[in-house]
């Protein structure tokens, strides 16, 4: 009998490890086989440069709802950013070595919990607040902010710790040895050599905040509008597709693909900055 | 001759590592190969059991014939020449297994494939005790072949390695510097092995110890910079070699 | 230098607070939740059927579908990114293909749910008719879990000593009785965190569900039914408010769910990490 069936497999095995690739073209075609012609249809400066989102009236510009998943966003990283880097900085520099074993598991928890429980939170805890204090709807930008933030928070503290662990021991070292306190030698020499990291872990949880949906439509308030102000409600591109899309049909469906492709395209965009980031973490500063 | 190899060039991503060598192995005797590091002595061993090719960029000339047979020709398969030609490697690797399945690692495998007929258990308990018996390890881990392999010292592991490759019943075992980082009283049991196992198998001993060398093996062959300097009955090579390298090696005046 | 101390001594306690402050905010979510929620969680709410549109009785048939569609959508992923892992690491190097595949595998693990919600439906619900459906959704979802099962499983195979791999070759082993006897039992925590992950995620995602398993209220009797997970049901709850008792006790069960699956996670990893040492 022979040695090995070994060329049978590494063929079958190749095939597999194909299958990745495969869905993602196949999702990629799907996705804008139904997108494309509508773009061709009304055209991209009508689509992406007008805020008048009208499907009844053949009225399909999302300028409006870019705004809103960006003001979220920004807000997002205002809040997710400091707390998680923060954190981050905090554990790795200047902590007893046994708590991180204690957190992490409370972080990750934070990371597992479903986005609709966060949402319903913002609703019945946020909202009010907001509203009594600045008053507006309650459901708007800044709850959402809130919201995204504590939920890219995990994320951005995971990889600013990796970050900040990749920094050799040799730089800490260096500035104590010329004097600096533990801070001055963090804030001076390991912030900027981890820096690319931190940056990139920024980006990624730009990214998933800007594809969150659910805690979205619950605590933005879905208005179609321009935002003026933080407290105003508003609906991300998020969640236009997702609560229109139970009802829209023909160019209004398409036109809700379409959204999809202008959202994976900012993704794309945003997954290959923070790759860039990281790839530089190499050659340090 | 057992082995035969003719004309063996090595090379891994175009930088040379054999470049020519043409050395036979007698039957039912030790090859001792020695030589300073860097010498190539390992990279020959493995290329008489076909694990080189494992390295990406291995190029391989010539020819290595086991009775008369070259194991590069394009029809053999590496699996099956690897149960005829077995290996202890330098680290004592074991398993993450039982002392047990250790040994009957292989055999099992090649009862699986069909290359060797059934075993029953009893079967397979035999070999087992007849393996580690050779390996001179049966007293010493009879009563717990069911623990982990990882548990013994050193010594007992690299044992354990022999022992495993000794259950597939090869017909050439290779040594590549099994001795290293061993106490004494180990090396001296492996060596007493050895003494034991060449009258039923060939062996070949690659080590950087040249004492080891002389007490072990009946020829010697010394490498240096992959080539084939000389070779040669042990007691000549070590009293009165021929070229003059081999004299300097043999006597410290380098390595 | 004592300003620079004491400039020390306020970074140092405001990173400390911002890190009690993440802390809080997860102790908070639990607290919250499980203090509305757990007086909810009866006998009849866990295990009954649901009455008057969910006003009253139990969730279980969402509780079911949560779990048959996770664990399918498990069962359909696990394989193929076991398998892509092994061939990425025991059957080939680093070439075009290869990395074609893991740019493959990443993208995919940035896309957002609600464009795996947009394709499921359109390519599994419609253009292959399964309809709103348990197949649907796990294939949907299978995609999802995709990503992190091949990144968890390549880096517990990598784990694995290449040192075993040459002993198992040296005697007459193929690749393949390799990876099997080797190498994946020896992988098998490392992967097992994937699968768990994935569970965690599989429990909680919405977006996509709600597009291709529907939200069928009834116990799924066969793949092409449509089920209604906890988390779409809890949606539902709140959205509609329906009744906030109901929508606390299923926010309740999530999060005890989620809990459950992190707590086993360490339990499995300490188990199979002891009974390797052994």
């Amino acid at each position: 009998m022979t040695g090995g069936s070994d060329a049978l497999v590494r063929r079958l095995l190749a095939a597999i490890a194909c299958t990745a690739v495969l869905c993602l073209l196949v999702i990629a075609l799907f996705i804008f086989k139904e997108g494309l012609p509508f773009l061709f249809k009304v055209g991209l400066g009508n689509f992406l440069l007008s805020s008048d989102w009208r499907p009844d009236a053949g009225k399909y510009g999302i300028l409006s709802m870019i705004a809103s998943s960006l003001w979220v966003t920004f807000g997002a990283l205002l809040v997710g950013a400091p707390l998680g880097m923060a954190g981050a900085v905090f554990l790795s520099e200047f902590s007893p070595t046994g708590l991180v074993r204690f957190v992490k598991p409370a972080i990750e928890l934070l990371a597992g919990i479903p986005s609709v429980v966060f949402g319903f939170i913002g609703v019945m805890v946020l909202a009010p607040i907001i509203r009594n204090a600045g008053g507006g709807p309650g459901l708007s930008i800044l709850a959402a902010s809130i919201v995204l933030g504590v939920m890219i928070l995990p994320t951005i503290m995971s990889i600013s710790i990796d970050a900040l662990a990749a920094v050799p021991p040799s730089y800490r070292e260096g500035a104590l040895a010329l004097g600096a306190t533990r801070w001055q030698a963090v804030r001076m020499v390991v912030l900027k050599a981890a820096s690319s990291g931190l940056v990139a872990g920024a980006i990624l949880g730009m990214g998933r905040a800007i594809g969150e949906t659910m805690a979205v439509i619950m605590v933005a308030g879905n208005a179609i509008k321009m935002p003026d102000s933080v407290l105003d409600s508003a609906r991300t591109l998020t969640a236009n597709i997702a609560l229109e899309m139970g009802y829209a049909t023909g160019l209004h469906r398409q036109a809700l693909f379409a959204t999809g492709i202008a959202l994976l395209v900012v993704i794309m965009i945003l997954n290959g900055l923070a790759a860039a980031a990281l790839r530089r973490r190499g050659t340090g500063t | 001759m057992k082995v035969a190899v003719r004309g063996l060039r090595v090379s891994f991503g175009g930088a040379e590592a054999i470049r020519g060598i043409t050395l036979d192995v007698a039957a039912n005797r030790v090859l001792g190969i020695i030589g300073p590091a860097g010498s190539a002595k390992t990279t020959f061993l493995r290329a008489l059991n076909r694990m080189n090719e494992l390295k990406h960029g291995c190029k391989t000339e010539g020819s290595v014939l086991i009775d008369g047979e070259d194991v590069y020709a394009p029809g053999i398969d590496p699996v099956v020449l690897r149960r005829r030609v077995g290996m202890v490697f330098a680290m004592p690797v074991p398993l993450p297994m039982s002392i047990f399945d250790n040994v009957a690692y292989g055999p099992r495998l090649a009862v699986r494939h069909r290359a060797s007929p059934h075993k029953t258990k009893a079967e397979l308990d035999e070999l087992v005790e007849d393996c580690l018996r050779s390996a001179f390890l049966w007293d010493e881990v009879k009563d717990r072949l069911d623990t982990s392999g990882l548990r013994l010292s050193g010594g007992q592991q690299q044992r354990l390695c022999l022992a495993r490759t000794l259950a597939m019943r090869p017909e050439i075992i290779l040594l590549d510097e099994p001795c290293s980082g061993l106490d004494p009283i180990s090396t001296a049991k492996i060596e007493e092995a050895l003494v034991v196992l060449k009258e039923r198998y060939t062996i070949v001993l690659v080590t950087n110890n040249t004492k080891q060398a002389a007490r072990a093996s009946d020829e010697t062959a010394f490498f240096l910079m992959g080539e084939l300097v000389e070779v040669g009955a042990t007691r000549k090579i070590f009293t009165n070699p021929s070229d003059k390298r081999t004299e300097d090696y043999v006597t410290g005046r380098f390595g | 230098m004592n300003f620079h101390k004491a400039s020390q001594a306020v970074a140092v306690a405001a990173l400390a607070a911002a890190t009690v402050l993440s802390l809080a905010v997860v102790a908070f979510i639990i607290v919250f939740v499980l203090e509305r929620g757990l007086p909810q969680l009866s006998a009849e709410f866990l295990f009954g059927l649901p009455r008057n549109m969910g006003k009253a009785g139990g969730i279980f048939p969402a509780i079911v579908g949560t779990f048959v569609l996770s664990l399918m959508a498990i069962g359909i992923a696990l394989p193929l990114g076991v398998g892509t892992a092994v061939y990425l690491s025991e059957y080939t190097r680093e070439t075009g293909l290869t990395r074609a595949i893991r740019f493959g595998t990443d993208c995919l693990a940035g896309i957002p749910s609600i464009i795996f919600g947009l394709f499921g439906y359109v390519f599994f619900v419609t253009t292959l008719r399964m309809g709103w459906s348990l197949i649907a959704g796990a294939l949907t979802l299978a995609i999802m879990v995709l990503p992190t099962l091949i990144r968890t499983s390549e880096e517990a195979i990598r784990a694995v000593p290449a040192s075993w791999r040459e002993v198992s070759l040296s005697v007459g082993a193929t690749k393949w009785d390799t990876v099997r006897k080797v190498v994946l039992p020896n992988a098998l925590p490392g992967i097992v965190t994937g699968v768990m992950l994935s569970l965690g995620r599989s429990i909680g995602e919405t977006a996509a569900v709600i597009f291709t398993a529907g939200s069928s209220f009834r116990l799924p009797k066969g793949v092409f039914d449509s089920v209604r997970t906890m988390a779409v049901h809890f949606y539902i709850l709140a959205r509609e408010g329906v009744s906030v008792e109901k929508a606390y006790g299923t926010a309740a069960v999530l999060v005890l769910s989620v809990l459950a699956v992190n707590v086993l996670t360490y339990w499995l990893m300490n188990r199979l990490i002891k009974r390797k040492a052994r």
